[in-house]
């Protein structure tokens, strides 16, 4: 068996039209003499009847002061993608192609109990393969998984790129030829967003690890975990757009060498930031280590993630998403970190450092409070600045470690271009810069033409 | 022939390894914003790779591996720049899974090296791994204490 596996996400089936356009997709490979399975995400985004945001708010309407179970939720989200299952097979099955629709846990996919973010475990592909043998096309509910006990749970995000790399991957002991194709509304791995370069190429081919890095600096073309179960089975992975015939973007273990100049593959950026910076000059690394673990454990407990953290004798800083900055300053706010308190037994007792995002009121409150202990303990203020409106943009290439230069030369590029940079950070697939969002369009046009990704 | 055929899939979600990279210098430079280009072009000129590139107001700081300090010494000494280096460091990764899902890595490591009493001397991260750069006779001692933080497998 030829066994191709194609994933059509919420775009793709959200109309009567859209679907029909996709079910052509799957006509055409069983013409082409693949067996085929379908992984089909819920229909339509955000505001349709039947999209997961949809069903999630009208669980949460019921009362909004109590929230509901977690598994009540995944089963209410795993919904949508039945739905959608039952619907793109029975139009399917009006292409004359037998079909059948299965929910994930019917094509054997186990999970953990990890209800909304689910794992998958394991798939024991025996059924799909028994109905491909019998010429059906098999259709699969994206972004879900039973539990041993039974359980319906959801992937997360990503969830049916996962379901769909996962399956392939499974599928592959019984194929002697295996392909995943995902399908979403952008012709393939574009150089970057166009709608800032409307010049951005679609890469005909990349590795794994470099759509992996993409994906995570914030392009929107497949999700890591699919890419990593796919690079972790050799499955070659194709990202194609539904509504064209473009051929779209291979993604394999071992790309061709490009002959751009660091062998660029793209331009990314992410979304909105903030950047804080911690000032601590005069303050010795063992005391300013136990501020951030205070710091970082605070933030931890709230669910508040960062990125981008620097550290060194003159302070420390880190992003955060613009989304929890405010719960971030309440947090920090006349934060007090006491160090060594009454392991001395002479005046000073010990240290106590003070924090604030600058001069915020918890932070004078505090003030005036210490400053009644003052003789009796050494307080420091550490007021941090605060850079609203800031992103993150990428170089994305196919390997830097060790590449001298990298760096200097995006830097320079976008000196040149009057980008002004906060912070930077390095991998083995990127360099990236911390900028003023408003000029990621000026930042991202700039990389894209300096290392040639127009060609 | 379809005997049910279980695989594993997803990696391991959280912590999955903790890598010791010994060997490397740690450079403060004291400059103005504006001479920090100027001096990462130098050395790039030099073709020393340097790791961890932190910016900061009064200048910046990085890494270089040892094989490169030589250069990287000779090259800052034809600079007027303040430079402090500091040779003996050990780089401790911490690499992840699905790291952006994950929150509280970052304050797992600073909790686990504070206990040990060892000082971090600068960081930094990616999707897939934290970065901390410690003094060399302390790096077996921060693997040993990540290791025991996360243990094989478990994560978070």
């Amino acid at each position: 068996m030829r066994i191709l596996v194609q994933k059509f996400g919420g775009t793709s089936v959200a109309t009567d039209e859209a679907r029909i356009v996709a079910v052509e997709k799957v006509v055409r490979a069983v013409r082409d003499g693949w067996s085929v399975v379908v992984v089909v995400s819920a229909i339509g985004r955000a505001g349709a009847p039947y999209a997961t945001d949809t069903l999630i708010s009208m669980l949460k309407g019921i009362d909004p002061v109590t929230p509901p179970a977690p598994r009540e939720l995944d089963l209410m989200m795993a919904c949508g993608e039945i739905l959608s299952t039952v619907i793109f097979a029975q139009t399917v099955r009006g292409r004359d192609l037998d079909s059948i629709a299965l929910t994930g846990g019917q094509a054997g996919i186990l999970t953990d109990y990890e209800f909304g973010n689910a794992r998958i475990l394991s798939i024991d592909p025996t059924y799909v393969v028994k109905m491909l043998e019998v010429g059906k096309v098999v259709v699969v509910a994206g972004f879900q998984g039973l539990t041993a006990l039974g359980a319906i749970t959801t992937l997360g995000r990503g969830g049916s790129d996962t379901t769909a790399s996962a399956l392939a991957a499974s599928l592959k002991p019984y194929a002697k030829e295996i392909a995943a194709e995902i399908y979403t509304d952008v012709s393939g791995v574009k150089t970057a967003d166009p709608r800032i370069v409307p010049g951005a190429q679609t890469l005909a081919q990349a590795t794994y690890g470099v759509v992996a890095e993409m994906a995570h600096q914030g392009a929107k073309v497949v999700h890591p975990r699919a890419a990593e179960i796919a690079d972790q089975y050799e499955i070659p992975l194709w990202i194609k757009n539904t509504f064209d015939d473009e051929p779209g973007t291979l993604i394999t273990r071992n790309a061709p060498k490009n002959n751009r100049p660091l062998g660029a593959t793209g331009v990314t950026h992410t979304g909105k930031l903030a950047y804080l910076r911690f000032p601590t000059s005069g303050i010795d690394d063992s005391d300013r280590t136990q501020i951030e673990r205070e710091i970082y454990l605070l933030l931890a407990r709230e669910s508040i993630p960062i990125h981008l953290t620097s550290t060194g004798a003159s302070g420390f800083g880190f992003t955060v998403t613009r989304e929890h900055l405010s719960r971030l300053r309440e947090l920090i706010d006349g934060l007090i970190v006491p160090i060594d308190l009454g392991v001395q037994k002479r005046p000073p007792f010990g240290r106590i450092f003070l924090l604030g995002l600058g001069r915020g009121r918890g932070y004078q409150a505090q003030q005036t409070l210490l400053g009644r202990a003052a003789h009796l303990v050494d307080v420091k203020g550490i007021e941090a600045s605060v850079t609203e409106g800031v992103t993150l943009v990428s170089l994305i290439a196919e390997d830097l470690a060790g590449v001298p230069g990298a760096l200097v030369w995006m830097l320079e590029t976008l000196q040149k271009s009057g980008v002004t940079v906060h912070q930077t950070a390095d991998s083995r697939y990127s360099v990236s810069a911390l900028i003023p969002e408003a000029q990621v369009h000026a930042a991202t046009r700039a990389l894209h033409d300096e290392f040639g990704l127009e060609k | 022939m379809f005997s049910s055929a279980a695989m594993q899939f997803e990696r391991t979600r959280g912590v999955t390894q903790v890598r010791v990279t010994p060997g490397l210098t740690h450079v403060e430079v004291k400059l103005l914003p504006d001479q920090r280009l100027s001096l990462l072009r130098t050395l790039a000129e030099q073709k020393i790779p340097v790791l961890m590139v932190n910016l900061c107001e009064s200048g910046l700081s990085f890494a270089v591996r040892q094989e490169s300090t030589d250069s990287c010494t000779r090259a800052l000494s034809k600079t007027a720049y303040d430079v402090t280096l500091a040779p003996d460091k050990t780089l401790v990764s911490v690499i992840a899974g699905a790291m952006r899902d994950l929150s509280g890595i970052i304050a797992q490591i600073y909790d686990a090296l504070h206990e040990e009493g060892i000082a971090i001397r600068q960081t930094s991260d990616a999707y897939d791994a934290v970065h901390v750069l410690v003094d060399g006779p302390e790096a077996e001692r921060a693997r040993l204490a990540l290791e025991q933080r996360f243990p094989e497998g478990g994560g978070m």
